[in-house]
């Protein structure tokens, strides 16, 4: 292409548009998936997507192996990997957007011949748009409930039947509780916020009007609170007699990210003088046990709580499990069906509904997928069934996409085969 | 163009044909001693019983399939041969006979005959040192392997499984390959043993003593456990009756009985060959002979089973070959009945008829003749009959295999595509088809070679994959695959995508060699020719793997509630269209020219052997159904062909950069405003 | 721009110093109390779901009841947290578990169906409200064939704490429980814990009693011929004056001196310097550098060549002990992969007195024969 555009500005543009830079974003999203698929190998799913797939930047590693044999040995047998820096696929698919929006959009010639590649190119800005909103607006996590017993006095005291909140799987937060009697006022930290106390850092937390600080300190990802016995030796504080053990996933099986529990120790620290210390462990309890354990302390005649927990949501609904129904293929283990007959109430009435595999319940904005089951491996009843309910804005924006971009490749190249068809190309090349 | 090199390359063909044809036709090994069966199973009662509904894995299926699972897993192979030295008067010299047996007449020697099918050389033993860790003795100059007969191995199953279970505890990358073959060989030996021990109760008949154990049964000195079946309550009551005296000498061996029959309804491994009176909704399991038994026992079976029992063990135990044929028709008849009551197996005579059919073996041989004449084609390129008959073949063969693989729809009662094995068979009809219209196209004879060539090499390793997996191709699927929407639209879409992926990458390869061997030289008119067949095809397959792949997500968004997982498989799928839209993008931009475009198109084969395959290997993921170490290694070798043809072809564009004017792009300067 | 770059200067600097970092709660919501079900007073064991932890302190509890006339108590034993017996009735057996998991549904189906075979186990509603323990607890009343004896009963007083259900069982023959049933409710309502001491869980080695069979001897300190001596292990040793012995501590030498200062001998497998760090860790000091061992003075102990660590701070044990303006010395030595070491911790103040009396007692130190 030959710059006709002098100024800065529209060079800019130029090259933002340019068919090249499509070319070089492409190759390096490919590299970025590929690696990244590599990568699953050994680390969660969901930790790779975070680390290569929505970050800024990324410190790829390439397992040297060939034939499924390891090139060079690490101490655990694994392959050792080439360190390669790259940027994150974020950026990358921003600046495609922009390159695609730019050079494949405005700066093309809007005319018949091109409309098939215009509509597709508006098919792939609607499917990386959606992908934005959903990453950036969207949010997902899990209702587990146990079978709602018939009779009311069947029912245990502890378990979940009924539930109108949803908990991230993967993000937790720290709660600061403030017990008002009847209601409950609730302040949160977010997880990202506590990071900084991994290792031996520390975070202060604080608010206005609040009589205490609160000291997070030794802040793991992956850990269990354990009992410290008399032969146990341990770097970590003992307090009340327990400690928290950082846990390593075992070699050669896929770390999951949803089945870690964050722990921490925490150190309040009142105004007037008074000093509390606690461990606190993001244990997830449903659909066991409904309630929360917070560490519960006073100050000033005033009853908080601290809570470490999954990322809470709250529902416009409840979703009560009148029945869960598991269908094996026969003489078999493997289930050929799993569906939930669930309730939903909310202030207007209540609805009986269906929940099952590729078929979800939409309501209000929120979409309730069937996703697993309990207890596993041995079965109910009692059971129970696992919830996940997501909310996005995109949710069909990509269904749309697909059919533009079907639209549009067909038109272009149904145009172009036929045009080669008609045309003399297609003489001179046969003999 | 050449003839000669065409002759050339030709002969070379015919060499390595006929190579591989001689390592095929080894000596079969030897089966010592005189065979219980004298006369062979008749062959119309072999199709017959090879449609005998059963229940196994989750579905009902017919004998025969079950009969071909089992002994792919356990011989590795598709039928048992051996050559039979009977035992012969000293100073005779014995004549051995080459017997070649099926599957369903394997599986029916193991019911009927189980003395004689355990000295079958089956298990196949790769590796020596294991013959000797297991303390075998052998002849020292095996050809590399040997078959052992169950008997034998049998006889060291505690050495055997000792030498597993410490196997098994070693992570996977630090186990030998005497490891991998104890584990293999210890899984396959529990197949036969289950299958072995099946009819226990059945192959044996129980001697009664005591005239008031006697009287029970009609005054009958000998039982069989059908009999018992039958009589189940007035042996219940006399039990009863017996209470804790059940020793006492007045009545009779009860004990022995007793014993017997708790061992006999305990076992409860093996297929399901018992369908139950109640309706499939209220009851989906069908029994087995010992469920049969222990529900008789407690007064709880199905009246029709004892006599379904009675008939099968009639046959089992019977004297010829004619009262045995007799007794295990009847027994299919009443159990096709029973289940065709059900509403179930109404598909089981056509899977029996479709594996005896073998349609897509004779699209494979087509294919063959097809790729021969397109060869012809080439040598002699001024004959248009021996190009029609090419395509005449090639679009035969295409039709062969999808008749194939309708019939597994109708059989599965789901869209084309279930599983692994089926990729195979539909990437290689695709790919197979694409290029015959790239053909139909730009008649140039190359694609009239590759159609027929992808075609057969697809449908060969479906078969070798169908027996080195060892599986029940048409295994019901988990809950969440269950919706034939998706898995008619999502599904084939990708596949298409593959295939043309592959088929371009075939293209290019031509290319490649078309290049590096100077066949068109000096006018490079075929090289051009396919360059725009690559291309053309490129478009096809970016077509529908885009789409393909948005379709998965949109299928996960209502399975999942996300869109896009970054999981393996959609990452494999995703790469593919990445790779392709670059291409098309680096093409129009001036990038790449011919010759890059054929090295990039070889390398979007590399990622979809990636995506269809090596993605399932890496072990993690939704979409990880499937492991064998064979396909690991077919996975390498496809990587290391498409490899060397990359490597010759950027060689040869690095020595000889391209003497012939660029290929002219019609459509594309239009493309750029401004232009 | 001095404005700026005395903005910059003051970044560059806090940056250095890089002070804690803070965050700020977000703002506050307001929730109905049914919106977050809440357990405001749970213990530590129940909110951070432990295992069954060893108490802290002092000693097990436990569990005492006032017998009813006729009855004995008798020693507990595993799963039995407090046992009675009715010497007339040696059938019968009465006797407290604590803390048994499975829930009240499992229990009481292991209690009806599989130890009484009796199919229809009672709702929890339908049983008798009796107390137990100063607790209200539900009885489960039974009768049947148990264990293959006939006409057997069993009442059982139980409550639960979550799925952990602690019952206190009655079994025997079926005239013999009917006949005892109120001396049973009254026992289960007299039930109390009550602290142990001296702790009935002791540690294996304490003064005056028999050392187990397989235990190395012990050899007799010069010093420790007091009635009241600390055990000594296999370390023969010269306990200076003021020492005073720390009774039914499972450490050798144990013994306090001055204001909260304690001194002992014990043995440890690892690293020296992984566990001189840990002790370090103690003192809030930081880890080692790798040849810090090296720099180390040396000091008799066992021998030549034993390390002294010589450490001032604020202590805090792994056990929540807290000294401020505490002193350690450490004299340890490793032998085979196993460290020998005598630790001493106290306040600064005591710990310079007893800082000579400490040498003296390291180099009096040997192998007991």
């Amino acid at each position: 292409m030959t710059a006709v555009a002098q100024s800065p500005a529209a060079r800019v543009v130029a090259f933002l548009g340019s068919m090249k830079l499509s070319v070089w974003l492409l190759l390096l999203l490919a590299a970025l998936t590929w690696l990244g698929t590599l990568a699953q190998v050994e680390r969660s799913t969901y930790d790779v997507q975070r680390e290569y797939f929505e970050s800024w930047f990324v410190v790829a590693e390439l397992p040297l192996s060939f034939w499924g044999k390891a090139l060079v040995e690490r101490a655990d047998g694994t392959p050792w990997p080439l360190r390669i820096p790259l940027p994150g696929a974020y950026p990358v698919m921003a600046l495609f957007c922009v390159n695609l929006i730019v050079g494949g959009l405005l700066r093309m010639k809007w005319s018949w011949r091109n409309s098939g590649i215009l509509v597709t190119h508006l098919g792939i800005v609607l499917l990386l748009v959606a992908g934005a909103v959903k990453l950036h607006a969207s949010y997902a996590g899990m209702l587990a409930v146990y079978e709602n017993p018939a009779a009311e006095g069947q029912r245990l005291a502890g378990r979940q039947y009924e539930s109108s909140t949803f908990t991230s799987f993967h993000d937790h937060e720290l709660a600061l509780l403030v017990d008002r009697g009847d209601a409950i006022e609730e302040r949160v930290v977010p997880e990202r916020a506590l990071w900084a106390a991994r290792g031996d850092g520390a975070v202060t937390l604080r608010a206005e009007g609040l009589p205490f600080t609160v000291e997070v300190r030794h802040f793991v990802d992956h850990a269990s609170v354990v009992p410290k016995g008399p032969m146990v030796q341990t770097r970590m504080p003992v307090v009340d007699g327990a400690f928290v053990r950082a846990e390593k996933w075992p070699v050669g099986v896929q770390p999951k990210s949803e089945a870690e529990i964050p722990a921490c120790y925490v150190t309040v620290r009142s105004d007037a003088g008074d000093r509390f210390e606690a461990i606190l462990s993001g244990d997830p309890r449903v659909p066991k046990d409904r309630s929360r354990y917070p560490f519960a302390f006073t100050v000033r005649g005033q009853r908080y709580g601290l809570d470490l927990r999954h990322v809470v949501h709250d529902l416009p609904f409840a979703v009560r499990l009148d029945k869960f129904q598991k269908l094996d293929h026969p003489g078999t283990m493997s289930p050929r069906d799993f569906r939930s007959f669930v309730t939903v109430v909310d202030g207007a009435g209540s609805q009986e509904a269906q929940i099952f595999m590729n078929n979800p319940l939409r309501r209000d904005g929120y979409v309730v997928y069937q996703t697993n089951w309990g207890p596993q491996p041995a079965g109910g009843p009692p059971w129970y069934s696992v919830f996940e309910v997501s909310w996005n804005p995109s949710d069909i924006w990509p269904a749309i996409a697909c059919i533009v971009i079907w639209i549009g490749l067909f038109l272009h190249f149904g145009k172009k085969l036929l045009g080669f068809l008609d045309s003399s190309a297609r003489a001179s090349l046969n003999q | 163009m050449s003839p000669s090199v065409m002759q050339r390359l030709l002969a070379n063909v015919v060499l390595l044909v006929l190579a591989l044809l001689a390592s095929c036709g080894r000596q079969p090994p030897r089966l010592q001693g005189d065979l219980e069966r004298t006369e062979p199973w008749p062959a119309d009662f072999v199709e017959r019983f090879g449609a005998l509904p059963l229940q196994h894995e989750g579905r009902v299926m017919p004998f025969s399939t079950l009969a071909a699972t089992t002994l792919y897993a356990v011989h590795g192979r598709r039928d048992v041969q051996f050559d039979a030295v009977p035992t012969a008067a000293a100073g005779e010299i014995p004549a051995p006979r080459t017997f070649k047996l099926s599957p369903t007449e394997w599986l029916l020697d193991v019911w009927c005959f189980p003395g004689q099918a355990e000295r079958y050389p089956l298990f196949r033993i790769e590796n020596v040192s294991v013959l000797e860790t297991l303390g075998f003795q052998h002849d020292g100059q095996t050809q590399g392997f040997e078959y052992l007969p169950y008997g034998q191995l049998v006889a060291q199953g505690q050495k055997l499984q000792d030498l597993a279970q410490a196997a098994e505890k070693k992570p996977q990358a630090q186990r030998s390959a005497v490891d991998e073959q104890v584990l293999q060989l210890f899984r396959q030996l529990l197949v036969y043993h289950r299958l072995h021990q099946q009819h226990a109760a059945l192959q044996s008949e129980m001697k009664l003593d005591g005239d008031s154990l006697r009287a029970v049964f009609d005054g009958a000195s000998t039982l069989r456990i059908a009999g018992l079946m039958q009589k189940a309550e007035a042996f219940r009551a006399y039990v009863k009756d017996a209470g804790e005296k059940f020793e006492d000498p007045k009545y009779g061996n009860l004990a022995d009985l007793l014993l017997f029959l708790s061992d006999a309804a305990t076992a409860r491994s093996g297929p399901s060959l018992l369908p139950p009176l109640r309706p499939r909704e209220q009851e989906d399991t069908w029994h087995t002979v010992p469920e049969a038994i222990d529900r008789a026992m407690r007064g709880a079976a199905d009246p029709q089973h004892a006599a379904m029992a009675g008939r099968l063990q009639d046959g089992l135990l019977a004297k010829d070959m004619k009262e045995r044929v007799g007794s295990l028709d009847a027994y299919l008849r009443a159990v096709a009945a029973a289940a065709a009551a059900r509403g179930e197996g109404e598909t089981v005579a056509l899977e029996s008829y479709y594996y005896r059919a073998n349609w897509h073996f004779h699209a494979m041989m087509t294919f063959v003749a097809g790729f021969l004449v397109a060869v012809a084609a080439c040598v002699l390129p001024r004959s248009g009959m021996l190009w029609w008959a090419s395509m005449a073949a090639s679009w035969l063969a295409v039709g062969l295999l999808v008749a194939d693989v309708w019939i597994r729809c109708v059989i599965t009662g789901h869209p084309p595509i279930t599983r692994l094995y089926d990729t195979f068979l539909f990437i290689g009809g695709v790919g197979a088809l694409t290029l015959l219209i790239a053909e139909w196209i730009l008649r140039r004879r190359v694609a009239l070679t590759l159609a027929p060539f992808c075609g057969a090499l697809f449908i060969f390793f479906a078969r070798l994959f169908e027996v080195a997996d060892g599986q029940d191709t048409m295994k019901p699927l988990q809950a969440v695959l269950l919706s034939n929407f998706w898995l008619g639209v999502h599904v084939p879409t990708m596949n298409i995508g593959y295939a043309a992926g592959v088929a371009a990458a075939l293209v290019a390869m031509a290319w490649i060699a078309v290049r590096v061997l100077r066949i068109d030289h000096p006018d490079s008119s075929l090289a051009k020719s396919l360059y725009r067949m690559a291309y053309g095809v490129t478009c096809f397959s970016l077509a529908t793997s885009v789409v393909g792949t948005i379709l998965g997500g949109v299928w996960a968004n209502d399975s999942w509630g996300r869109f896009w997982g970054w999981d393996p498989k959609e990452n494999g799928a995703l790469l593919i269209c990445l790779a392709q839209i670059a291409l098309l993008h680096a093409r129009m931009s001036g990038m790449v020219r011919d010759g890059g475009f054929a090295l990039w198109t070889v390398a979007t084969g590399g990622i979809v052997v990636f995506s269809w395959f090596h993605t399932n290997l890496l072990g993690v993921g939704l979409h990880a159904y499937g492991f064998s170490s064979e396909l690991l290694t077919g996975v390498w070798v496809s990587y290391s062909v498409l490899g060397l043809f990359f490597v010759a072809g950027y060689t040869d564009l690095m020595l000889r950069p391209k003497p012939a004017p660029v290929d002219k792009v019609p459509a594309a300067d239009a493309l750029v405003a401004g232009r | 721009m001095p404005i700026r770059f005395h903005a910059l200067a003051t970044f560059a600097v806090l940056a250095a110093c890089s002070p804690p970092p803070t965050a700020d709660f977000g703002p506050p919501q307001q929730l109905r109390k049914e919106q977050r079900p809440t357990v405001w007073d749970a213990s530590t064991k129940d909110r951070l779901l432990l295992p069954d932890m060893a108490p802290a302190s002092g000693g097990a509890k436990v569990w005492v009841g006032d017998a009813p006339a006729g009855w004995e108590t008798r020693p507990s034993r595993q799963f039995r947290d407090a046992v009675w017996a009715i010497p007339t009735v040696p059938d019968a057996e009465v006797y407290l578990t604590v803390g048994v998991g499975g829930g009240v549904a499992g229990n009481l189906t292991r209690w009806y169906t599989q130890q009484f075979g009796i199919a229809e186990v009672p709702a929890i509603e339908a049983l008798q409200v009796v107390e137990m323990a100063g607790k209200p607890a539900r009885l489960a009343e039974m009768k049947g064939t148990f264990g293959g004896k006939p006409d057997w009963a069993a009442l059982i007083a139980f409550y639960a704490e979550g799925d952990s259900v602690t019952s206190f069982k009655f079994t025997g023959p079926a005239a013999v429980v009917d006949g005892n049933r109120d001396k049973f409710l009254a026992l289960a309502k007299s039930l109390r814990a009550a602290s142990a001491s001296p702790d009935p869980k002791a540690p294996p080695i304490q003064p005056g009693q028999p050392m187990p069979s397989t235990h190395p001897d012990v050899g007799q300190a010069p010093g420790a011929t007091a009635p009241a001596a600390a055990a000594t292990g296999p370390i023969a040793a010269t306990v200076p004056d003021g020492w005073r012995p720390k009774a039914g501590s499972s450490k050798w030498h144990h013994h306090e001196f001055g204001a909260g200062g304690e001194v002992y001998v014990s043995q440890l497998g690892g690293g020296l310097k992984d566990t001189l760090d840990i002790w370090r860790g103690e003192m809030g000091q930081a880890p080692m550098a790798a040849d810090g061992m090296a720099q180390l003075p040396r000091t008799a102990f066992l021998g030549d060549g034993a390390v002294l660590l010589d450490l001032a701070g604020d202590y805090r044990s792994f056990s929540g002990k807290q000294i401020p303006g505490a002193r350690m010395l450490v004299a340890a030595r490793e032998d085979a992969g196993s460290i020998t070491f005598v630790k001493l911790v106290g306040p600064a103040a005591d710990v310079a007195a007893a800082a000579e009396p400490f040498a003296a007692f390291c180099r009096s130190a040997r192998k007991a024969q």
